[in-house]
């Protein structure tokens, strides 16, 4: 990383020509994303699984559902956890070993915004209530660092999501007895990450990894299906000021409209 | 942005202290846009005279050393031109962790040295001026009397050197070495 | 869990700790608590009591770390096992990791770092009682013991939370209503500049609410500094006078 860091400072001061025309190093202008293709079903073994490709960016999604515990303050809900994997293979700058910071707080950033806008009906995830609940693990690969993670992985859990079948089950007494068929998740609301890169003075959308690089903050905002905001993380050590804040809040709203179309068109 | 001020006002860092046409800043101070901010917690001190505005500091300064200060470390490694110092004192404050000096053999002696080896080796106890920070790398010379080794260890048998004349001696196991020895060698014994 | 009955905010618009709705919890703040360090700050702010240490700048360890034109800005916000209802694990949460993460991101903003290239400045967060607003708190204290520490500083970094409780804007969430409001959002910023270093929401809100979330918290953040600075100040001038 440190390396890539290096060759991007020297290519820093065109890019900030390049942006005061309003353009980018690779030719798409403030507030657009790169080409998104996003795939789904690729796991069969997974009960839901999405592959999500932003520029060069690629990250796989996939949900397996379980029976667990309930958390003891909220007996009569299911279960989600967010896990994110940022395999070495995928970049130079990523270290075999458990999960670092950088992965940690991905997987939280996407957890809270699948969480906040209560996107799984987790009430609809109780079996035995105090007992025993779905318990659904949401689990992110990043194939390929091309930057803007974030975004790129909020989508893959959501289209995995979307696509996710549950066995249809019976009690017999305690026990859970499978039938055959499945029913779709209950997934009642489509949150949506909106990344923004702060480079001098100049925001820009759906940072790249060569931007990210030379980047002094970063901020994302989820939106979800009524536009109302229902996650925000700033990262990496700069500043915004009010009115950019502002601003990205007014722009990720629009935004998160085309893409959540995408990822709906997408996922029927 | 700018309220009543005067000398010996206190200040924290981020403090707006004057409009950069009004006054120059001085130490402890940085200018960005077109105002004059305090960078330390201090007070003020306005001099007309000069049109200069800096900040007294009232908290102890980060515990690093300048152009002039004497420290006091250990040798880590040595190489025939020069050796590395893991500096511990600052003047009397100790430092919480540690800081890497290089003292050159063209500033370990007065005399004529074949080696760094010759001057100290590793483990020993140093004291040393620090005569640059350029590079942001800390130079250090030894060669004032009372700068050198002020603790060593013998290399044969680590048991610690006693100063005799000009050699130091081990007690122990009678080896003698040589060494640049401070005035103030300690004989802690 | 308490999980309360009663409404959050009553009809005539207090909240369960008494208080209006733009009211702060009561902030006490000293500064050199902890002798070894080189900085250090003791925050209470409500039912919070957090110790923030400053060590450094010293060399990094281990040494592939440091970099070459900066320092290497290190924090660790760690929560102590009794300092919560039920015992917390002193195993680093995933939590705690990322907390970490973005206290340190919203500080490193403030300070000179490229004075001190090839060095480490450490900063350790212990949090010994949480009601809520952890992270906030966290930031002032640990800003305080920058500025003990000597450290250059562009700014201070002053921190505080807004949220969505039963419908309405409040500022400074507790606990309780952190657990059960609709929305949290924690904000820190340089208060002589107005600059935002750390933005972090959870919830549900529209965007109307958001932006005066946002207005409120940064009102919140000024009435903190006020307490910053005069706690700053007497400390030192108590010290002149000692000499």
């Amino acid at each position: 990383m440190r390396f890539s860091k290096f060759i991007t400072n020297l290519e820093r001061k065109q890019m900030l020509n390049l942006l005061s025309t309003g353009k980018r190093i690779d030719g798409r202008d403030l507030y657009s994303y790169r080409e998104i293709k996003i795939e789904t079903n690729v796991i069969e073994r997974a009960e839901g699984s999405a592959r999500v490709y932003l520029g060069d960016t690629d990250v796989l999604a996939g949900v397996k559902i379980d029976v667990g515990e309930p958390f003891p303050d909220v007996p009569n809900e299911g279960v989600l956890t967010v896990n994110a994997e940022l395999v070495p293979f995928a970049s130079p700058a990523f270290e075999p070993g458990p999960p670092d910071e950088n992965a940690i707080e991905l997987a939280r950033v996407v957890d809270r915004g699948i969480r906040e806008s209560k996107a799984i009906d987790l009430a609809k995830l109780c079996i035995i209530p105090g007992k025993k609940v779905f318990v659904v693990y949401i689990d992110i690969y990043v194939l390929n660092h091309g930057g803007n993670l974030i975004d790129a992985s909020a989508l893959a859990a959501l289209a995995a999501l979307l696509n996710t079948k549950m066995y249809n089950y019976e009690l017999v007494g305690e026990e859970l007895k499978i039938l055959a068929g499945y029913q779709p998740l209950p997934v009642k609301n489509y949150p949506i990450a909106v990344t923004f890169g702060k480079v001098s003075d100049y925001i820009i959308l759906d940072p790249s990894l060569d931007e990210e690089q030379i980047m002094d903050a970063r901020l994302t905002i989820t939106i979800d299906k009524d536009k109302r905001i229902c996650a925000i993380q700033k990262g990496i050590g700069g500043y915004f000021t009010l009115q950019q804040v502002r601003d990205i809040a007014k722009i990720a709203s629009e935004k998160s409209e085309e893409l959540r179309k995408l990822v709906l068109s997408e996922c029927k | 942005m700018i309220g009543e001020r005067r000398s010996g006002q206190f200040v924290t860092p981020g403090t707006p202290l004057a409009i950069i046409e009004e006054f120059l800043p001085g130490p402890g101070t940085y200018v960005e846009g077109c105002y004059v901010y305090s960078k330390i917690t201090g007070y003020m001190l306005l001099d007309t005279l000069n049109k200069k505005v800096s900040v007294y500091p009232a908290v102890k300064s980060p515990n690093v050393p300048t152009v002039g200060s004497i420290v006091l470390g250990i040798v880590e490694s040595v190489n025939f031109k020069s050796c590395d110092v893991s500096i511990k004192v600052v003047g009397r404050r100790k430092l919480s962790g540690s800081l890497m000096g290089v003292l050159h053999i063209s500033d370990a002696s007065p005399h004529y040295v074949e080696s760094v080896f010759d001057v100290c080796r590793p483990g020993d106890y140093i004291k040393a001026e620090v005569i640059s920070n350029k590079n942001r790398t800390f130079h250090l010379s030894t060669v004032d009397r009372n700068l050198g080794v002020v603790l060593a260890f013998c290399s044969r048998c680590g048991y610690q050197l006693s100063k005799e004349n000009r050699r130091m001696y081990c007690k122990r196991c009678k080896n003698v070495e040589k060494r640049k020895a401070s005035s103030e060698y300690w004989v802690l014994t | 869990m308490e999980k309360s009955e009663k409404p959050l905010i009553t009809e005539d618009g207090l909240r369960t700790d008494g208080r209006g709705p733009r009211d702060l919890r009561p902030v006490k703040i000293e500064v050199g608590v902890v002798k070894n360090a080189d900085g250090s700050a003791y925050i209470e702010h409500g039912k919070n009591k957090i110790l923030a240490a400053v060590y450094g700048p010293s060399e990094v360890h281990p040494r592939h770390f440091a970099l070459q034109d900066r320092a290497l800005l290190r924090c660790k916000y760690h929560m102590a096992p009794f300092s919560v209802q039920d015992r917390k694990s002193p195993a680093p949460s995933r939590r705690e990791i990322e907390l970490s993460k973005v206290i340190r991101e919203a500080l490193e903003p403030s300070l000179f770092l490229e004075y001190y290239p090839r060095t480490s400045i450490d900063i350790f967060i212990e949090v010994l009682q949480a009601d809520g607003g952890t992270r906030c708190a966290s930031i002032t204290a640990a800003s305080i013991a920058l500025a003990d520490a000597g450290i250059p500083m562009r700014d201070m970094v002053v921190a505080c939370a807004a949220g969505k409780v039963d419908g309405h804007i409040v500022l400074d969430l507790n606990d309780i209503e952190d657990k059960n409001g609709e929305a949290d959002m924690p904000l820190a910023m340089m208060p002589n500049k107005g600059l935002i270093t750390l933005l972090q929401m959870d919830g549900l809100v529209t965007q109307e609410e958001f932006k005066q979330m946002l207005e409120l918290a940064m009102e919140g953040c000024n009435l903190i500094y006020q307490i910053q600075k005069k706690a700053l100040k007497s400390t030192f001038i108590k010290t002149v006078e000692e000499v």
